[in-house]
């Protein structure tokens, strides 16, 4: 094996080399192209920095959309209005031992499922509904 | 004792005494040149040590077929050199480029981006001259592709379209990278006025963190889908910076800064060296390259400065840019943006310009990528 054929340029390259310099035999319509194209990539990126620089810096703020309301409740469950009104009921009608029922659920509930160790004290603060 | 004579006789026949022709020599002579400059001067000390010993290494005179040459197929040095002839270094040493190049200067004024671009005309200048001097299209694309002022750039182009040419063509950019600051200064300082020297440039806003993280993403996605012949250098480009950036891959990033990039650098700079043997290189072709060669330094950096002058026609008074970082353009990171920093610092002691300079600085290394790209399209 000849120790230059490693310095070969591949045939396709060739091919091309011969088709250029048949079409474009003073290299002028290669460099338009070829500057063009440059220019056309940095502006690309000239743009999209500037778009980038002037979104970060608050001169241009996106509009988000806005939050959707909350879905209603399936089917059956309580409008905010009738949950106002109930809240309202029970808030005259509870007890104490009411209190202490929905502290006992509560803690059970929790106990079997989010919380390794519990404190066992529950607070319920009231507030007004609505 | 006749055995004895026709042994050493055969033996001297092995020796690079018996087979060294004045080509030989001439070359030797260049890199140990190249290695004086390096030391005595620091020019490009990291290459052109590396390119030094590897000329007199390729230049030491063997009959072939002991499978020691570089391009004799299966030798150490031959299989070394796959880097550089398949193209697999550049893009390594352009991960590296990117894992070590803070992009903020460029962030924070997109407008120099342009200016990047401009350099990029020294190219295609060399590409016509070359055409015209009687190169192939192919040939000339190689050739032209010093202009870019960026040697992985040139050994991965040259590796593609002209391996032939590829010695002399790595070795005329890179000494032309090193003679930055003896070409571009008498060209800035014949085309600005004492005024526009004097021009003092806004400082640049500061960037964020994520600017910084979003830049190589949405860089390397809109130059690879304009040019995707140069994804392997832009890819690996902004892939580095990414490591730099991101914050989360710091080993990454210091591995592809440091300890690749260093291994990479002795494995192409010795391996180029090696590529000019005397019978390759030293062609009348060579000298025409070196030519060219600097002839596209000096339309690169024409253009730059002259592109800033064009781009200031435009720009009210507070936002002119000071001439003397258009030739920064070229790439040659740093160096071209350290001649705009001492050029202007000559005529305005507080004058520095190389922040400024870094941003056309580093363009261009984006800008001679994707000019390498475009010619592969065409003539790979």
């Amino acid at each position: 094996m000849n120790s230059f054929m490693l310095l070969q340029v591949s045939e396709s390259v060739l091919a091309k080399s011969a088709e250029m310099a048949e079409k474009d035999p003073h290299g002028a319509i290669i460099t338009l192209v070829s500057v063009s194209v440059v220019f056309v990539a940095l502006i690309v990126l000239y743009f999209a920095y500037t778009f980038i620089g002037k979104l970060s810096s608050g001169e241009i703020k996106l509009k988000m959309p806005k939050k959707k309301a909350a879905p209603k409740p399936a089917t059956g469950g309580p409008t905010p209005e009738e949950a106002a009104a109930i809240a309202l009921a029970l808030d005259q009608e509870m007890n104490g031992e009411v209190y202490a029922a929905i502290g006992m659920a509560l803690h059970q509930y929790l106990n079997d499922t989010v919380h390794d160790m519990e404190s066992y004290i529950i607070t319920i603060k009231r507030k007004p509904s609505f | 004792m006749n055995t004895i004579f026709e042994s050493l006789q055969q033996f001297w026949g092995y020796t690079g005494f018996a087979n060294m022709t004045w080509q030989h020599l001439v070359m030797i002579l260049i890199g140990i040149a190249f290695i004086t400059v390096a030391i005595l001067k620091d020019w490009e000390p990291l290459l052109l040590v590396p390119i030094g010993f590897g000329m007199i290494i390729g230049n030491i005179p063997f009959i072939e077929g002991l499978k020691i040459g570089i391009y004799e197929p299966g030798s150490v040095l031959n299989i070394l050199y796959q880097g550089v002839q398949q193209g697999w270094y550049p893009p390594l040493i352009f991960l590296g480029i990117g894992a070590m190049t803070d992009f903020s200067a460029l962030i924070s004024q997109p407008r120099l981006m342009l200016i990047g671009a401009a350099a990029q005309i020294g190219i295609f200048g060399a590409y016509v001259a070359a055409m015209h001097l009687g190169f192939t299209p192919a040939e000339s694309g190689a050739i032209g592709i010093i202009g870019g002022a960026d040697g992985p750039t040139a050994i991965f182009l040259s590796s593609q379209l002209a391996p032939h040419l590829m010695g002399a063509i790595a070795v005329s950019a890179y000494s032309y990278m090193a003679l930055v600051p003896v070409i571009q200064r008498p060209i800035m300082l014949l085309l600005t006025t004492d005024k526009e020297r004097r021009i003092r440039m806004k400082a640049p806003r500061p960037v964020s963190q994520k600017e910084k993280i979003i830049f190589p993403i949405v860089g390397f996605i809109l130059t690879a889908f304009i040019v995707p012949s140069g994804m392997p250098l832009l890819g690996m480009l902004f892939f580095g910076n990414l490591l730099k950036e991101s914050g989360v891959t710091k080993r990454l990033a210091e591995t592809a800064r440091g300890p690749l990039i260093d291994v990479v650098t002795i494995l192409i700079g010795v391996t180029v060296g090696c590529s000019t043997q005397a019978n390759v290189f030293l062609t009348g072709n060579s000298v025409k390259i070196f030519a060219l060669g600097l002839f596209s330094f000096v339309v690169a950096t024409t253009c730059g400065v002259l592109f800033v002058k064009f781009m200031n026609l435009f720009c009210k008074e507070e936002n002119k840019i000071n001439p003397l970082i258009g030739n920064a353009g070229v790439s040659a990171v740093p160096d071209s943006a350290r001649v705009s920093q001492n050029v202007g610092r000559e005529f305005d002691k507080n004058n520095h310009l190389l922040m400024h300079a870094m941003a056309p600085n580093v363009a261009g290394v984006i800008g001679s990528a994707v000019a390498a790209g475009i010619l592969l399209s065409f003539l790979g």
